[in-house]
């Protein structure tokens, strides 16, 4: 009798079967790890051939008992032991033993259903109290997304969630009044001594964290509001006709037990965000937002969270400071050989925190800076007592701002060092640092710089194949009237290929 | 005889016929209606790239609005009162002055 399924590094092929479902759930030893579309069978033989995401390849290692269920219903529809090679069996987990899911965005996430930590019921308590904050405040807020979904599906969250959307109803009109109201939100929410991620001028995210100083979970707050054409609009994704008796006044719905404020008619928004047959799950879901509205709102509202996941997921794997590589030091040793005594130095994407401290060894004081919360947390582990560390992102150009003025207020007279950071950076990014350095260098100061300039073969969601040629270093500098000296190159072996790697001076 | 060997040429090739008279009734502005739409359509990109770029700059605008006045309010004491007279009391003579004059 023929196997129902086969598998290996590649791919999945599912037997000539009668399915009758568009989404399937992909099971490893009875843990969810996607969710996707079925593909249409082959004309001749009937078999599906379903690709692995290439962030699922790798850890594919070991045998497991791989299930195919319907999404809908649960029902199963295929079942059996697959071996993909080498030892154990699979097991797709971070570093706290959670179970992780391929989310929507194609990327590994724990989700619900992984998850046997109790974090659903810390995150709910959570949403509640942000909810009846926000609402003493005045913001009329309401849950949205995968969070109204499962509520009106199940009185429960999506277990193939992995965090709580709230939107609140801007009531301006112009872009610019959206994006002050987003900041006093902010403020707000910070004066409340939460911990906030900017995405975009419309998009905050409130982080909440564990005991090591991890990423626990965390709560999104989109803003809504009524463009002049009266359509509504709640950036990222959504732009359309959605009458506003149908958000407000909101009503509240149980999600786990726990009372939530939900638009008034969330059938309406739910049919505006997902179409008519949202009840039908699909956790394979992918918002396809129309290019004219992409356009409107990433430049209205910017996007600043590029990457970040990136290196969060990168430094998730992290438990501690690994050793050093010999010669990691050399760029550090150069750039304290041109520093005065006791100098106040921030390091910019200080990641681990080994070259900040190796600076403040020399008896400098150091700031490090990065925008990856688990990067911070390893560097927290052995920080000295002249280095702090702090979030920033140094593609929010509006955080940048303050930041810098909060330097200067200080009367602070920083110099920069940044080691293998302008290459993984978007452009717009670089642009708004070379910005900021503008206002804070003087004649004395400068950013010591490391970069890779040869092209490896680019993978766009990789920053570290990304590349920074040393023409352009010139040309966006200059834009800012800033110097650039190349101080020398030399050849690195990175994961993807032998690049030139060079170091430079800017200054003003 | 044009009559008659348009009558040939149906018999012998009807569908070259049919397509040559479609081709002689066509638009004589159609020759320079394909330039023309590619300039729009070279115009229309040039305006949504503006329109971006206008986007940006609201943002941009909208940043500094906000990191000023923010500045501002942390580092900039509050305006003295100029007098002593508060603005309430000035309503209340206006009107008095006003109530008599009525």
């Amino acid at each position: 009798m023929p196997k129902p399924l086969r598998a290996d590094k590649r791919e999945l092929r599912l037997a000539p079967i009668e399915v009758g479902t568009p989404t399937i759930d992909i099971f490893f030893d009875e843990h969810r790890v996607w969710s996707t579309r079925l593909p249409k069978p082959h004309p001749r033989t009937g078999v599906r051939r379903i690709p692995w995401p290439p962030a699922m390849v790798p850890h594919l290692h070991g045998d497991s008992t791989v299930t195919i269920r319907k999404s809908a219903t649960g029902e199963k529809i295929a079942s059996q032991d697959v071996r993909f090679g080498g030892p154990g069996r699979v097991e797709i987990t971070d570093p706290r033993g959670r179970w992780l899911a391929i989310d929507k965005w194609n990327r590994f996430g724990p989700s619900f259903d992984g998850d046997s930590s109790g974090v659903q019921d810390r995150m709910l308590a959570s949403a509640a109290l942000v909810a009846e904050q926000l609402g003493n405040l005045g913001y009329p807020i309401y849950i949205v997304g995968g969070t109204l979904l499962g509520a009106m599906r199940s009185g429960n969250l999506l277990p193939h969630d992995g965090d709580i959307d709230f939107a609140f109803l801007c009531p301006k009109s112009d872009p610019q009044d959206v994006i002050l109201v987003s900041f006093e939100l902010e403020r707000q929410l910070l004066s409340l001594g939460y911990t906030v991620v900017r995405h975009s001028h419309t998009h905050l995210e409130i982080v909440f964290f564990s005991n090591d100083g991890g990423t626990d979970y965390y709560i999104d707050i989109f803003t809504g509001y009524y463009s002049t054409d009266g359509l509504y609009n709640q950036p990222f994704a959504l732009r359309g006709k959605l009458a506003k008796s149908e958000l407000l006044p909101t009503k509240d719905l149980e999600v786990g037990g726990v009372a939530l404020p939900a638009p008034a008619v969330p059938e309406a928004w739910l049919e505006f965000a997902y179409g008519p047959n949202w009840r039908i799950p699909d956790p394979s879901f992918q918002w396809k937002v129309p290019h004219a509205t992409q356009r409107r709102f990433e430049n209205s509202y910017g996007v600043f969270n590029r990457q970040r996941v990136f290196w969060e997921k990168t430094w998730q794997k992290v438990d501690k400071r690994t050793q050093s590589e010999e010669g990691e030091f050399d760029d550090v040793d150069r750039f304290l050989r041109l520093l005065p005594e006791q100098a106040f130095v921030i390091d910019l994407g200080c990641g681990d925190g080994r070259q900040a401290e190796r600076i403040a060894a020399a008896g400098h004081h150091v700031l490090g800076v990065d925008y990856s919360f688990e990067a911070l947390r390893v560097a927290r582990q052995t920080q000295p007592e002249n280095v702090e560390y702090r979030f920033l992102n140094l593609n929010d150009r509006h955080g940048l701002w303050h930041f810098a003025l909060e330097m200067m207020s200080q009367g602070r007279q920083p110099y920069f060092f940044a080691r293998n950071l302008l290459h993984v950076m978007p452009q717009l990014g670089r642009s708004d640092l070379f910005g900021m350095l503008r206002c804070l260098l003087n004649a004395e100061t400068f950013l010591y710089a490391t970069f890779d300039a040869s092209p490896v073969p680019r993978i766009p969601p990789n920053p570290l194949t990304w590349t920074f040629r040393p023409a352009l270093f010139s040309v966006e500098a200059w834009r800012w009237k800033l110097g650039t000296t190349v101080l020398g190159e030399r050849e690195r072996t990175t994961p993807f290929g032998q690049r030139k790697n060079l170091t430079a001076l800017v200054w003003l | 005889m044009k009559q008659f060997l348009g009558n040939i040429a149906q018999r012998l090739a009807p569908r070259t016929v049919r397509n040559l008279r479609k081709l002689n009734a066509l638009d004589p502005q159609l020759g320079s209606g394909v330039p023309q739409l590619i300039s729009y359509e070279r115009e229309l990109r040039a305006l949504r790239r503006e329109v971006d770029e206008l986007r940006r700059e609201n943002r941009r605008v909208a940043e500094l609005y906000d990191v000023f006045f923010q500045w501002a309010h942390q580092n900039v004491a509050p305006p003295k009162p100029t007098s002593k007279v508060d603005a309430a009391g000035t309503a209340q003579r206006v009107a008095d002055v006003l109530s008599k004059d009525a």
